[in-house]
C-alpha cells in the first residue's frame, strides 16, 4: 500500500510534532471549521422543506418525491444537536403524518427513530468523507423505511405500495452532498463575515 | 469537538435514550389508538389548521402556473373545448330532462305505494389539494372541509362514479379514503338483477372483490354495480364499478367476483361531494334491519355510520 502524501509529510517533519498544529492522518473536515447553526436557519430550512413536501405532484410523480424533510432533520440532528434532536423529530412526524393524511404516528415514530439514530452515531458520522456519510444517510432512511413498514403492519395496516416505497430513501441520500451545501448557507456567511 | 456539543458536566435534562424511548413509544401508541380506534380526530384537526396557512403557500406556484398558463391558451383550443362541452351539455340535457321527469314519477308512485320519500341530499363541488401520497393507504385531500359543511363519511364522486368516502374533516380540508383502499367497504346492487351484496377494495392496482356472492347468483361479466343505499351512507343508485371476472370454484361456498371501479379513470381534480343525510333528516325512521347484517359483516375500520 502507498502511503498518502499527508503521511509522508508527516513522517518529514521533526517528531515529535507540535501539539496543537501537528498535520491529522485524516483530512479535517472543513465542517468543523464553521461557527455554530443559528435557530432561526434552521426553523426556516425546516419550514422550506416542509414547504416542499407539500407542493401537490402529480399523481405519476408523488410516489418519487425525496424524503426532504427527513434529510433536513437528519442533517440537524448531526450539526445542530442542541436544538433539533428526537422532540423536534416527534412533533415534524406528526405534522407530516396529518399533511400526508396517514395514520398518526407513522412519521412520527420514523422521524424519531432517524432523529435518535442521526445524534447517536452524529461524532462519527461528522468526520466520515462524503460517501461514507451518503452511505450512512442511506440506511439510516432506509431502517426507517423498513420499521415504519412493520410498525403499520402490525398496527393493522394495508399493504398497497410497490418497491419505490424503498427506492425513494436511496435517492434521498443522493440529494445528500447538495443539501450539505444548502444548509451550510448561513454558517459559511457568518464564518466570512468574521 | 463537533460545534455545539455541550461540554459534559451541564445536565443537559433526560439522556437521548430515554427521550428516544419516550417518543417512540408515545408515536407507536398513537398509531395504534389511531388506526384502531380512531379517537384522535380533534388533534389531527388542530394540526390541519395550523398546517393549512403552509398548504396553501406551497400549492401559490401550482395556482400561479395554472393561471399563466390559461392566460396563455391559444383562441382556437378555447373553442374547441368550448364546442365539446357544448355537445356534452346538450346531450346531458336531454338526460337530465328524462330525468326529472323520471323523478317525478317516481316521487307519485312513491306517494301512491305509500312508500317514504326519497329526501335529497346537499352536495359541494370541491377541487382535489393532494393525490395519494401514503405508501400504506389510498387517500387523497381535498380543498373544502367542516366550514363549508363537508360530513364525515359523505361519498366523493367524479364525473364517472364514486371514487371514495370522506374519513376526516378538518376544518379547511378533508381526507378521503378511496374505493380501493384495502378493505374499504361499500355496500352495493348489481343494476341489472337488484342483487344486493358489498364490494371491498383490494389495494392500489388490485381488482375489488365482490363478496358473500352465491354460485347460483345472476351475475354476469359487464354488470355495472351501483350503490344500494343500504346503510343510507351513499345515496342509492351511483355508478361504482363494473366487474370485470366471475371465478366459479366449486370448492368454496361463495363466487370469486372481481370489479373495477369506473371513477378515477381521467383521475379528475373537481370532485363532487354528497352529503352522508338527507337535508332534513327524519328522527322517526327506524333502523333498517339489513345495517344490522352489515355492521357485522364489515371491519371497524375505515367505515363509519353515523
Amino acid at each position: 500500500m502507498k502511503e498518502s502524501p499527508m503521511k509522508e509529510d508527516f513522517m518529514k517533519h521533526a517528531s515529535p510534532p507540535p501539539r496543537f498544529s501537528g498535520p491529522s492522518l485524516q483530512p479535517i473536515n472543513p465542517n468543523l471549521l464553521l461557527p455554530p447553526p443559528r435557530l432561526w436557519f434552521i426553523t426556516v430550512t425546516l419550514l422550506i422543506a416542509l414547504l416542499f413536501d407539500l407542493f401537490p405532484l402529480s399523481e405519476m410523480l408523488t410516489p418519487w418525491r425525496p424524503e426532504l424533510v427527513a434529510l433536513t432533520l437528519l442533517y440537524w440532528c448531526i450539526w445542530a444537536p442542541r436544538f433539533i434532536g428526537v422532540s423536534v423529530g416527534f412533533l415534524l412526524g406528526l405534522v407530516m403524518d396529518v399533511a400526508n393524511g396517514s395514520a398518526l404516528g407513522q412519521h412520527a415514530f420514523a422521524f424519531t427513530l432517524l432523529a435518535f439514530g442521526a445524534d447517536y452515531f452524529r461524532r462519527r458520522v461528522a468526520s466520515f468523507p462524503m460517501w461514507q456519510q451518503m452511505v450512512f444517510v442511506a440506511l439510516l432512511l432506509e431502517l426507517c423505511a423498513l420499521v415504519v413498514f412493520l410498525a403499520r403492519m402490525m398496527s393493522g395496516g394495508a399493504l398497497s405500495f410497490g418497491v419505490v416505497y424503498f427506492i425513494v430513501p436511496l435517492l434521498t441520500a443522493l440529494l445528500w452532498p447538495l443539501m450539505q451545501f444548502l444548509l451550510q448557507w448561513q454558517q459559511r456567511r457568518a464564518a466570512l463575515s468574521d | 469537538m463537533i460545534p455545539g456539543d455541550p461540554p459534559p458536566y451541564l445536565y443537559r435534562g433526560p439522556s437521548i435514550l430515554a427521550r428516544f424511548v419516550f417518543f417512540a413509544l408515545l408515536s407507536l401508541s398513537l398509531l395504534l389508538v389511531d388506526t384502531r380506534y380512531q379517537h384522535l380526530e380533534k388533534l389531527r384537526a388542530g394540526i390541519a389548521l395550523a398546517l393549512y396557512p403552509l398548504q396553501q403557500l406551497a400549492r401559490w406556484p401550482r395556482t400561479m402556473m395554472q393561471e399563466v398558463g390559461v392566460y396563455f391558451t391559444s383562441k382556437e383550443m378555447l373553442e374547441k373545448q368550448n364546442t365539446a362541452l357544448s355537445w356534452l351539455l346538450l346531450d346531458q340535457g336531454h338526460m337530465v330532462q328524462e330525468a326529472q321527469t323520471v323523478q317525478q314519477e317516481n316521487a307519485r308512485l312513491r306517494e301512491l305505494l305509500q312508500l317514504k320519500a326519497q329526501t335529497p341530499r346537499n352536495t359541494h363541488a370541491v377541487e382535489m389539494l393532494y393525490d395519494t401520497r401514503d405508501p400504506f393507504v389510498q387517500k387523497i385531500t381535498i380543498d373544502k372541509g367542516q366550514t363549508h359543511g363537508i360530513m364525515e363519511s359523505s361519498a366523493v364522486l367524479d364525473p364517472y362514479g364514486v371514487i371514495g368516502q370522506v374519513t376526516h374533516v378538518s376544518p379547511f380540508t378533508s381526507d378521503v379514503t378511496l374505493l380501493v383502499e384495502k378493505n374499504h367497504t361499500t355496500p352495493v346492487q348489481v343494476e341489472r338483477t337488484g342483487m344486493r351484496s358489498v364490494l371491498y377494495g383490494m389495494g392500489a392496482g388490485v381488482p375489488m372483490e365482490l363478496r358473500f356472492v352465491s354460485p347460483a347468483a345472476d351475475v354476469l361479466v359487464g354488470d355495472r354495480l351501483v350503490t344500494s343505499g343500504l346503510g343510507s351512507v351513499y345515496p342509492p343508485g351511483l355508478a361504482v364499478a363494473i366487474i370485470t371476472a366471475i371465478d366459479n370454484d366449486a370448492e368454496q361456498s361463495f363466487v370469486h367476483i372481481t370489479a373495477r371501479p369506473t371513477a378515477g379513470v381521467a383521475s379528475s381534480r373537481y370532485l363532487l361531494v354528497v352529503d352522508a343525510l338527507p337535508l332534513t333528516p327524519t328522527l322517526s325512521s327506524p333502523p333498517s334491519p339489513p345495517e344490522k347484517n352489515k355492521s357485522r359483516s364489515r371491519p371497524p375500520v375505515n367505515r363509519k355510520v353515523p
